[in-house]
């Protein structure tokens, strides 16, 4: 049996329902990059609508309120601390500079999600480009892990997504902890929903095998 | 621990007593697709059938499942400090601040940020060339001074602000370039455009050239966050003039001059870097400026006779970007 290190970590709950039938025999997420945004942090039209006309310091407070969301992205997908906080800086002038293309039909937590997602792809192409080497998914599947784990070592799911290899990391994190669909995540990598599938797969019976430990 | 690999295929053919024929090897495979809800109805009732006469299969799918429950209720971690003093300096560069000298005193922030965005696809690729001149010249000369000294902090800063630039902001014509991007290229001056510099160009009659000379070791190296001083925002200004200027004669003859200079320049080095990858990769680079250039060339093509047409200006301006982009990214390996 599993040893559970991880809060919350019930293995008799069902999953979250977190899908909805979009036609028969096919289910989409419904909560795609969307943030768990405080209800009363929801209240940001004011400050897009401000920081859209140039107003930092309503800009500031969308920060603060997404910040560490888009922070958590970054170092899920990255696994590295100082990479993640200079992701988020971009993620962040980028949001400030495309503001007036933010046209309100989609959440604003959802926008600037879909920016972040594309800035960290994009700085993953430009790190494989820097190092010469190309990895394709299936290469990444069975690449060895980012950090090792070593047998009887506890480690939890955070540090256990972090030893993913990278390829099945960063779909382990777009579609489990962000919602994103396999159809969206081939979309972004430039991958089949088919090869997104397997990695997911892969992705989490390296999770069991590296919790159980 | 459950290990399923001890028994995988255990139940190959069988059948397991409850009308499924699901092996447990084929049971593992779909385990995702099983919790995802992705099964067609027939195929997850006869894994839920699996399942029960199945205790390993069972377990491994409790254990899984609880995986994926955990994943989707992960806390965010807190961020370890307070990012936005360094976003706000970001900020505290003007993005792409290039209106129309007519225009040029936009003095609300509502105003200046619709100006801003208000950009004709003229404006746009004239501003992207300036920007591709500027900051192609900028990698050049890191380039080549990387071979001359290999460790300077300031040198990497200004690598890093370049490695913005390769990621395409300054040049996809959406008037993302990067903050740090622009700040490099204000910092060269305005001599890099001579012909059009109306404040304090010198007439270098290479804006190449004049790009990466002025750098006087990279001038450009200077903190890429660094506020603006009042000497750069001269240059700013009049690198502004110089691109509304250059905006209302662009056309495919003054793109290819622009980009032609930087080409060749950054060409060289590139060239250079080639010689350091392995020959997969490098057969991969070769393959995709072919692929670049038979575009530029279709451009030009079609261009001759059309001349007029914004969209196939735009086209061309855009390949000539993917060219600068991806030699410059040589350039810097």
């Amino acid at each position: 049996m599993l040893a559970l290190h991880v809060t919350g970590f019930a293995t008799d709950n069902p999953l979250p329902e977190r899908t909805r039938t979009k036609s028969p025999g096919r289910t989409i997420r419904r909560t795609t990059g969307e943030f768990a945004v405080p209800a009363e942090q929801r209240e940001g039209h004011a400050d897009i609508v401000a920081a859209s006309a140039g107003d930092r310091g309503a800009f500031e407070r969308l920060y603060r309120t997404y910040g560490q969301r888009i922070y958590a992205l970054c170092l899920r997908m990255t696994a590295d601390q100082n990479t993640a906080e200079e992701l988020v800086q971009d993620v962040f002038v980028r949001a400030w500079q495309k503001l007036d293309s933010f046209r309100g039909d989609a959440a604003f937590g959802t926008w600037l999600h879909r920016v972040a997602v594309n800035i960290v792809l994009s700085h993953r192409k430009r790190d494989g480009i820097r190092n010469s080497r190309t990895t394709s998914d299936d290469e990444a599947v069975d690449a060895a892990p980012a950090r090792s784990v070593h047998v009887g070592e506890r480690v939890d799911l955070e540090a256990a997504i972090a030893a993913l290899p990278k390829g099945a990391r960063r779909i382990f994190v777009l579609h489990d902890v962000e919602g994103y669909t396999h159809e969206e995540i081939g979309e972004l990598l430039g991958i089949t929903s088919g090869g997104s599938k397997a990695q997911l797969h892969r992705a989490r019976m390296l999770l069991r095998e590296a919790l159980s430990k | 621990m459950t290990d399923h690999n001890q028994h995988d295929g255990r139940n190959d053919g069988r059948n397991d007593g409850a009308g499924s024929n699901l092996d447990c090897e084929v049971a593992s495979a779909q385990l995702s697709e099983y919790l995802d809800g992705q099964l067609s109805p027939s195929d997850a009732a006869a894994y839920t059938r699996h399942l029960a006469s199945c205790a390993v299969c069972a377990t491994l799918e409790r254990e899984l499942r609880a995986v994926v429950s955990s994943a989707r209720s992960l806390p965010a971690p807190p961020m370890p400090r307070d990012l936005w003093p360094e976003i706000a300096a970001r900020l505290e560069t003007p993005v792409l601040s290039l209106p129309l000298a007519s225009q040029a005193t936009a003095d609300t922030p509502a105003a200046s940020r619709g100006q801003r965005f208000a950009r004709s696809w003229q404006f746009m690729a004239a501003a992207a060339a300036l920007l591709v001149t500027l900051s192609a010249g900028v990698t050049w000369s890191i380039a080549q001074r990387s071979t001359d000294s290999a460790t300077d902090p300031a040198l990497v800063a200004t690598n890093d602000t370049e490695g913005d630039a390769a990621n395409g902001n300054a040049t996809n014509g959406n008037a993302s370039a990067s903050t740090a991007d622009l700040g490099a290229a204000r910092r060269i001056d305005a001599q890099a455009v001579p012909p059009v510099a109306t404040t304090e160009g010198t007439g270098a009659a290479n804006p190449t050239f004049a790009a990466s000379s002025s750098t006087g070791g990279i001038a450009g190296a200077a903190p890429a966050t660094a506020a603006p001083t009042p000497g750069t925002r001269a240059a700013g200004r009049s690198t502004d003039v110089a691109t509304a200027q250059l905006a209302s004669n662009i056309d495919a003859a003054s793109l290819e001059t622009i980009y032609g200079r930087e080409i060749a320049m950054l060409r060289t080095v590139a060239e250079s870097q080639l010689g350091l990858l392995d020959s997969s990769t490098v057969n991969v680079v070769r393959r995709n400026l072919d692929i670049i250039d038979e575009a530029i060339r279709e451009c030009r093509t079609a261009l001759a006779d059309d001349p007029n047409s914004g969209f196939l200006l735009d086209q061309l301006g855009r390949a000539y970007d993917r060219k600068v982009d991806l030699l410059r990214r040589l350039a810097l390996l």
